[in-house]
């Protein structure tokens, strides 16, 4: 191979990576939190017995996990404008992800809803709980707990995903790595940098994870 | 490569209908997506042990 690594091209612009670091993280976090908190009614409504609440819930999850989420991405931003819907680049993306992420977490809720022993919620009636209490102080706690190990490699998978947001130029990581490349043609050594970023920034959040399963953990 | 979704965008680069091609492509991915899933589906059945 005739080929010279040489980094000092992306040394220079490696603050402009971190800034696009930076950017992804935010929108992530964004993402994750409005998507956690669909996600967790849409798991009620999936274990819920009244059908009102149980078909919208299944339609969205099919509808959105059976959809590459590029296209949700390009037709948030460049199709519903046409409906008199318009977002900024970073506000459409992140409801898309939001969305997105809430279909995926709703089955990971609904696994942990699931997992929850009938016992448990008899026991809050029995202390007179009403369904709301034991639903906050019982069911919901328990079911994070459960849920940790499946919740960290969705939140690992929904961070890669917002290298996506580049499709409709919002400076995150990849966006500002291919901006990089075109000025300065250092094809594999911004790829490299942008990669090794992404593979740190995942293991820091994998670690952090496992860290609060290990705090949570009961011992048995 | 010139996929379902980039053939998409050069479409709408011609004619500037994005809400009704994007709205098409998304529903061919729906309808391949949703017939993968169904026929998983019907092999789960297939394949359980009954218990």
């Amino acid at each position: 191979m005739g080929y010279t690594l040489n980094f000092s091209a992306v040394w220079r612009s490696f603050d402009q990576l971190l800034w696009g670091l930076l950017l992804s993280l935010e929108l992530a976090i964004g993402a994750i939190l409005i998507g956690a908190v669909i996600g967790l009614v849409t798991a009620f409504g999936l274990i819920s017995k009244s059908g009102w609440a149980r078909r919208p819930a299944a339609l969205y999850v099919t509808v959105i996990r059976n959809l590459p989420i590029l296209v949700l991405i390009l037709f948030s931003y460049f199709a519903l404008p046409q409906m008199g819907v318009r977002l900024g680049k970073i506000e459409s993306f992140v409801a898309t992800l939001a969305i997105y992420s809430g279909a995926y977490l709703a089955e990971v809720f609904r696994a942990g809803l699931l997992s929850i022993p009938n016992g448990l919620k008899e026991a809050g009636l029995a202390i007179g709980l009403t369904p709301m209490q034991i639903r906050t102080s019982i069911v919901i706690p328990l079911m994070f707990r459960n849920v940790l190990p499946s919740l960290s490699s969705t939140l690992i998978s929904l961070f890669k995903d917002t290298s996506l947001a580049a499709a409709i130029a919002v400076p995150e990581l990849t966006f500002e790595a291919r901006k990089i490349n075109v000025e300065t043609f250092r094809v594999v050594e911004t790829w490299i940098v942008a990669s090794c970023l992404y593979v740190a920034t995942c293991t820091v959040l994998a670690a952090l994870m496992r860290m609060v399963e290990r705090r949570l953990v009961i011992s048995r | 490569m010139a996929e379902l979704l980039l053939r998409t965008q050069e479409i709408i680069s011609r004619n500037f209908m994005s809400l009704e091609f994007y709205f098409l492509a998304g529903l061919l991915y729906f309808a391949i997506n949703y017939a993968i899933e169904r026929f998983g589906k019907y092999v789960e059945r297939k394949v359980s042990v009954p218990s």
